[in-house]
């Protein structure tokens, strides 16, 4: 019912494309996370649906109906800001209780909702201080107090814990992800923090240049990562990608990077021939390297140990690469490793082990994913 | 109405802001009204070489001097006054190497005189300083000037050559305080169109005649009002002048100090019931204090047809009607109330020589001073700037006959000043703060008259107790 | 040492602040002859002779009506015009221009364009009470309009200031709770009242003061354009302050005035401040 559709939605600002038409839809009761690098468009997005700006071409739907005439508090929803919004001279109860002042709910009933709000988040103790006796988190969880208190049937969170500290962060992502269970309502939430992305929404949207990358479960966004964007966006650290020369050789097919040679499968092999190239980029992430012997040979320029696991930074040996196009050229790999793993010596010569069931292609060209 | 008309007017609200500066003229250059034969006055002072006075004014020391002695001179001229100033002194620093004059502009008269009395409490002192008519008492209660009769005793200077009443204006207790400089004196503007519709076709002479013209005006529904007034405490005065009246006691505060203003007399009177009825009759308007000329606006837009007002604003009027073809200005003297037995006052201001200076200061202050009074020099102020000239040689002067003859309205005001007689109502009044008898007093009497339709009888009442008390409190305070 | 450290701001107050101050207290104790040269010392008494002139209660009444009658309607334009042109709308950066055009006229323009506007006889608005067969108002030549007059020449002498102080404390409301109130369901009436006001409420304090302040000390407008008539109606104090002290000749009369001036406004300031701050957020 109260699911968000854009249809070939832009925006512009004057010159500058915000958003590129944009099609996607967030389903009723669907926790979507919009996420991308900083002036990708997300906030656009998310004022898009709140009726903050007017879109500039395409249509928006909630709930099945075109919203572009719809006034903001018209659009039954609720908008957590990055900064929060609280009103500074209003006390907790007093923020709490304004959409239902606006809306001219009875005070005794407003009291009773601001209340059972507050409880839910831990707030019942703070009602009458000022935002400025709150800590980050307490203004935070006002916030959303003051967004639920309303029980709207869509929510925008627009990076509402970008300004947290890291414990409170964790708390407050889990809280949130309980709320959306409790209340049953579509959430839209924003981020550029991946981990974010992955641990809390039931989809992700990745945006880059007011595009839409790929939508998709978490698993879908990182196992099968739609281009070399996305590939290179989501997870951290993020996907190892070479470029690398097809070879054919008696039908078996590799993919060349200087000295090391990687055996396609037949998968893999014939996304190759399907798409015609005899050039790819290599994708493999961290995790499914491993050191040992194997058909890469690399130089070990770094190792950063993180304590649990370990990064080891490599050289892949003798690679030409093309200084065209640059996060493919890189001949650097970067090798996870378990803290129990012996660890490589700085300036030594290894080789390699990618996990050949999880290699990704892609098009030399468009970054677009060819491997199945 | 186009906006280059609303410009000119504003600029012509902006010189009638100016305080005074005037011009005359009738027929030709010749020596009409000549005052020789009214006796009686004495009022302007002969040089006695003899008198205790002349040491204080060694005029002598000058040609001793090794080199040229610096004065300063405050003044209040703006504009093309300022230009016209600067010119005089100019010329002088340069035909003689005995004197070097520094001008110095204070601001407005009022502000000049307030700078100068703030002088005189610890500060800088000019040598010389332009000083406005109504400050004559104040520039003498100040004791802070050296009598100008001094230098007049010490040089044994004549004033045979000088309009009479220029010198007696300034004369107190037969001592010349000040020397007559920039001289203004009001006259009757009219737009002779509308006089001339309503069938007058003679500019009035007396207010019988002005009465008679604006009833003309109202009744063949020319305009709403035949003259506009303003709120003046000096106009009044003026009529006091031609009765030949004195406007307060003591000999109009010539012989001795001043007590109490004559308004409960006959002329005043009858002066107070004709303003009085002019406006409850429907035959003037009060349009305020005239600073914003917006009596001469009502003039220029047809809302009038008659107003008095300073000879200063001759040449601005004339200016501004170009913008008016259906107006035609006239001016004509001052009307009377009666048969003029005095005449029109001396408005402007006057030069003071200050105390706190050297003789050799003194002496020099004299010399400019009376250069700038020779006819040449008069005549060529008379001509950059409409002020009267005081010497009767001057109007033979090319630079005025020339101007005469082109434009013989900026004679009237010059013509009236010599025209009448000279006697102490004519002299004027001296007043300790004249200034303050004047808007506290007077106007406000009118005020009342026009705007709270108080009877003349009660309005005049109330300002000859208001004034009363302001000349008491002055004279008391002075101790 | 914080005495040293002090040293150069109380030589400075002193010399131009204190000492004048003081001196001008001093000076009320004596009724001074014209030019200031002979004194008597008559002591309070001269106080109480100010405090009891009905001359002087008279301007003290016309600046307090004069006050009420700019003060409120000042704030309120400037307010209303800055809450205008805080709107996103096209051209508005043309409409900042021109509301806030008054702070770059001088007193003495505004009087002139007045005058210009207010002549009886080619005024423009009485030249539309014409077009409309009225009889012209002498807005500064009568005693009941002329107060009026002048404090419409004030407000909006005073407009471009006002609206400039008030914009900025508009600026520096966030504009995301202009947003958050929108998606509250906040009308744009609340938005004013629940948001704009308490939180530009500082700015209008500080406008309501200095206004009140300044509409005390108004001289400009009162010399050009009425002399503080007709019938005393525009003898505003500081005007009448300065008519004694220069064109009466009375110096230790206006000192009195003034001292007693002073604190009238300090009285007044101090009220206001007491009496509005409660109801100002600072944020
Ligand atoms: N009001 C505006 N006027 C002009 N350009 C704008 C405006 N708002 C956003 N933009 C531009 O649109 C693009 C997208 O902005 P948006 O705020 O949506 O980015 P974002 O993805 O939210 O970035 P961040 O993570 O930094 O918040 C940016 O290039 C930004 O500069
Ligand atoms: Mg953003």
């Amino acid at each position: 019912m109260p699911g968000v559709s854009f249809v070939e939605a832009t925006k512009k600002f004057d010159d500058v494309v915000a958003l590129d038409r944009l099609t996607l839809d967030v389903d009723d009761g669907e926790f979507l996370v919009l996420v991308g690098p900083s002036g990708c468009g997300k906030s656009t997005a998310l004022r898009l649906i709140a009726g903050l700006e007017e879109i500039t071409s395409g249509t928006l739907t909630i709930g099945g109906d075109d919203v572009t005439e719809v006034e903001p508090q018209d659009r039954d929803l609720a908008m957590v800001f990055q900064s929060y919004a609280l009103y500074p001279h209003k006390s907790v109860r007093q923020n709490i209780e304004f959409p239902l002042k606006s809306r001219k709910v009875p005070a005794d009933e407003r009291s009773a909702r601001a209340d059972q709000a507050a409880a839910l988040l831990g707030l019942s103790e703070l009602m009458d201080r000022r935002p400025a006796q709150l800590s980050g988190g307490q203004r935070q969880r006002v916030a959303l107090a003051r967004a639920i208190v309303r029980e709207p049937q869509v929510f925008l969170m627009d990076e509402p814990l970008s300004n947290l500290d890291a414990k409170t962060r964790v708390q407050t992502r889990a809280e949130l992800s309980d709320l959306h269970a409790t209340l049953g309502a579509t959430i839209i939430y924003v981020t550029h923090d991946q981990v974010e992305a992955m641990t809390m929404g039931t989809r992700i949207a990745v945006l880059n240049d007011g595009r839409l990358q790929q939508v998709g479960t978490p698993d879908e966004v990182y196992d099968r990562p739609a281009n070399l964007f996305v590939a290179g966006f989501i997870g951290s650290p993020p996907m190892n990608t070479v470029h690398a020369a097809v070879e054919r050789d008696d039908g078996s097919v590799t993919a060349r990077v200087g000295r090391s040679s990687v055996p396609l499968d037949g998968a893999l092999a014939a996304s190759v021939a399907a798409a015609s190239v005899d050039h790819v980029v290599l994708g493999v992430r961290p995790e499914h390297l491993t050191i040992g012997q194997g058909p890469m040979v690399a130089t070990v320029r770094n190792v950063e140990s993180l304590g649990h696991e370990r990064h080891v930074v490599c050289e892949l040996a003798g690679g030409p690469h093309d200084p065209d196009s640059s996060p493919v050229a890189a001949p650097l790999l970067i090798v996870r490793q378990s803290a129990d793993d012996a660890s490589p010596s700085v300036g030594s010569t290894v080789e390699l082990v990618p996990r050949l069931d999880q290699l990704h292609l892609f098009h030399p060209d468009t970054g677009e994913r060819i491997s199945p | 109405m186009p906006r280059s008309i609303l410009i000119r007017l504003l600029a012509l609200v902006a010189t009638s802001a100016l305080v005074a500066s005037a011009c005359g003229g009738d027929d030709g250059p010749d020596e009409s009204g000549d005052p020789a034969g009214t006796a009686e006055v004495g009022d302007v002072p002969e040089a006695d070489p003899e008198s205790d006075l002349a040491a204080g004014c060694p005029v002598d020391v000058l040609d001793d001097a090794d080199a040229p002695v610096p004065i300063t001179m405050w003044h209040s001229m703006t504009v093309e006054l300022n230009d016209a100033l600067v010119a005089l002194v100019n010329r002088y620093n340069s035909e003689q190497d005995q004197v070097d004059v520094e001008l110095q502009f204070q601001g407005g008269y009022t502000e000049s005189l307030d700078k100068y009395l703030t002088a005189l409490r610890g500060g800088t002192r000019p040598t010389i300083v332009q000083l406005e008519e109504t400050a004559l008492q104040i520039g003498i209660d100040s004791e802070s000037f050296v009598p100008m009769q001094a230098c007049v005793d010490a040089s044994g200077y004549s004033f045979d050559d000088h309009i009479d009443r220029t010198v007696a204006a300034y004369t107190v207790d037969g001592r010349l305080h000040a020397m007559p400089f920039n001289t203004s004196n009001p006259i009757l503007y009219a737009n002779m169109n509308m006089l001339r519709a309503a069938g007058v076709e003679e500019l009035p002479t007396t207010v019988a005649e002005v009465r008679e013209a604006a009833q003309a005006v109202v009744d063949s529904g020319l305009a709403p009002a035949g003259v506009t007034f303003t709120t003046s405490g000096w106009i009044l005065e003026q009529w006091y002048g031609l009765a030949g009246e004195p406007f307060v006691d003591g000999d109009n505060g010539r012989g001795e100090r001043a007590t109490e203003v004559l308004l409960d007399t006959d002329l005043g009177h009858e002066i107070f019931e004709w303003l009085g009825t002019m406006v409850s009759d429907g035959l003037a308007t009060n349009v305020g204090n005239g600073e914003n000329a917006e009596h001469l606006i009502a003039l220029a837009t047809g809302q009038a047809a008659m107003t008095l007002h300073t000879s200063a604003a001759l040449r601005s009027v004339k200016i501004a009607a170009v913008d008016f073809p259906d107006v035609e200005v006239a001016v004509g003297p001052m009307p009377s109330f009666g048969d003029i037995e005095g005449g029109t006052l001396v408005g402007g201001a006057a030069l003071w020589i200050d105390g706190d200076t050297s003789d050799e200061e003194r002496a020099a202050s004299w010399d400019f001073i009376a250069w700038l009074n020779e006819p040449e020099q008069q005549a060529e102020w008379h001509a950059a700037t409409g002020y009267i000239p005081i010497r009767r040689s001057a109007i033979v002067l090319p630079e005025v006959a020339d101007l005469w003859a082109a434009e013989p309205e900026f004679r009237v005001a010059y013509d009236q000043l010599v025209a009448g007689e000279e006697n102490i109502g004519s002299a004027g009044p001296v007043i300790g703060n004249h200034a303050q008898v004047r808007l506290d007093a007077i106007v406000p009497a009118f005020e009342r008259m026009w705007i709270q339709g108080q009877a003349p009888d009660e309005a005049l009442a109330e300002a000859k107790a208001d004034a009363d008390q302001i000349i008491a409190d002055y004279t008391d305070r002075l101790g | 040492m914080a005495l040293m450290l002090l040293l150069p701001s109380l030589v400075v107050f002193g010399l131009f602040v204190y000492y004048p101050f003081g001196r001008t207290i001093w000076l009320g104790l004596f009724r001074t002859s014209p030019f200031g040269n002979r004194t008597t010392y008559v002591g309070f008494e001269q106080y109480a002779d100010v405090l009891a002139s009905s001359d002087f209660h008279h301007s003290l009444w016309v600046t307090l009506v004069f006050t009420v009658m700019t003060v409120p309607v000042g704030l309120a334009l400037g307010l209303g015009l800055a809450v205008l042109a805080h709107q996103r709308l096209s051209g508005v950066g043309i409409y900042r221009t021109i509301f806030s055009s008054t702070v770059a006229t001088s007193v003495a323009v505004a009087s002139l364009m007045f005058i210009a506007l207010l002549s009886p006889s080619v005024g423009l608005i009485n030249q539309i009470i014409k077009g409309f067969d009225g009889d012209p108002i002498y807005f500064l030549q009568r005693p009941g309009w002329a107060l009026i007059a002048v404090a419409a020449v004030t407000v909006w002498q005073n407009l471009g200031v006002t609206f400039i102080v008030i914009s900025a404390g508009l600026q520096s409301v966030p504009d995301d709770l202009y947003e958050s109130a929108r998606l509250d369901g906040a009308s744009a009436w609340m938005r004013f009242v629940d948001i704009t006001l308490p939180l530009v409420s500082p700015t209008l304090l500080f406008g309501f003061v200095v206004l009140t302040i300044t509409s005390f000390q108004t001289f400009g407008q009162i010399d050009l354009l009425t002399g503080g008539g007709p019938l005393d109606a525009t003898n505003l104090i500081v005007f009448s302050i300065y008519t004694e002290a220069f064109r009466n000749f009375n110096p230790g009369v206006a000192a009195a005035q003034a001292v007693v001036l002073f604190l009238i406004v300090l009285a007044l300031t101090v009220v206001q401040l007491k009496l509005v701050e409660r109801r100002v957020f600072y944020g």
